[in-house]
């Protein structure tokens, strides 16, 4: 009976101790499915795959932050921290492959991805747009119990066209935070670790209780744009196509 | 007997082209996973389709980056 207490206790505790202060700050970090190598395959796959898992390498060591400041939060890449590989060759495209800002209200709903792609756009959504299956699945991060949940969202792909894109998360409710990278988030506690295609963002450190202050700047620096519009912008190649891309 | 060799031949070639391009869609969608931009997955994609094709292309993969 007593631990069983104690252990109501310890969870009140921590839940009082992340919803009294409203400002932190999560660290993320990716892990990129690494490309298996076929003696096998052509030369010419040999050599791409190769390329691909070093340029991994420098994807894997950038540091991300999801700033939050009560109802909103800021998930961007941290361009000031890097683990010494700002010189290897093909740093610069990966860095740009994470240059979107994404800005959630969960007061709102409002989502707004700042990108740059054939200019600098404020694309639009909401968290209405996303709903998550919640699983019984479970496991242990970090020392926190997390359960999956699953959601599809409308994604756009050079080679698939429109399609539904598969993204599963982790979520903790000891750590009720609604949040977690780039836009995800209205889980009924902080996103521990999210799976995004070949990439799994991870939480690398935590400050709820930062000592400096935490600021949100709402993106505010570009064409404002829905994400149903935007995603249909977006070219496909086909077989009928592929020689307008590839190969001329 | 010249044509029938030269029908094979075009032949092989379409083979090595639905190869190439099979493979290059396929790399297209590894690259995008990865969060690649659509310039740098099409970058990465000709030179690869290049290469698959049979072209010598030195080192073509340091003009998609940076």
């Amino acid at each position: 009976m007593k631990s069983v207490c104690f252990l109501f206790f310890i969870f009140f505790a921590s839940s009082s101790i992340v919803s009294a202060q409203n400002d932190g700050r999560i660290v993320y970090r990716i892990s990129t499915e690494r490309l298996s190598i076929d003696d096998n395959e052509s030369q010419a796959k040999q050599k791409v795959y190769k390329l691909l898992n070093s340029l991994s390498r420098i994807r894997d060591s950038l540091y991300f932050h999801l700033d939050y400041s009560n109802s909103e939060s800021l998930f961007y890449l941290n361009k000031n921290k890097n683990i010494g590989m700002s010189n290897e060759k093909g740093y610069n495209s990966v860095v740009r492959s994470f240059n979107t800002v994404y800005y959630v209200n969960n007061e709102t709903g409002n989502i707004i991805e700042q990108t740059i792609s054939d200019g600098n756009y404020l694309v639009t959504s909401s968290t209405d747009e996303m709903n998550w299956d919640t699983t019984k699945e479970k496991k242990i991060i970090d020392g926190y119990l997390c359960f999956k949940a699953i959601t599809n969202i409308k994604a756009q792909s050079l080679t698939k066209g429109e399609y539904l894109k598969k993204i599963e998360a982790w979520y903790c409710p000891s750590l009720p935070l609604n949040i977690g990278p780039k836009m995800y988030g209205n889980l009924p506690g902080l996103i521990m670790e999210l799976i995004d295609g070949k990439l799994t963002y991870y939480v690398d450190s935590m400050d709820l209780n930062p000592k400096f202050k935490i600021q949100i700047d709402k993106p505010n620096n570009g064409k404002k744009i829905s994400k149903k519009d935007y995603l249909s912008r977006q070219p496909k190649i086909t077989k009928d196509n592929f020689e307008e891309y590839i190969g001329n | 007997m010249i044509s029938l060799m030269t029908f094979g031949l075009s032949n092989l070639n379409l083979d090595i082209g639905d190869y190439c391009r099979d493979e290059t869609f396929s790399l297209m969608d590894v690259a995008l996973d990865q969060g690649f931009s659509v310039e740098e997955t099409t970058c990465i994609a000709n030179v690869f389709y290049a290469e698959c094709e049979g072209y010598d292309i030195g080192n073509s993969y340091a003009d998609c980056l940076d």
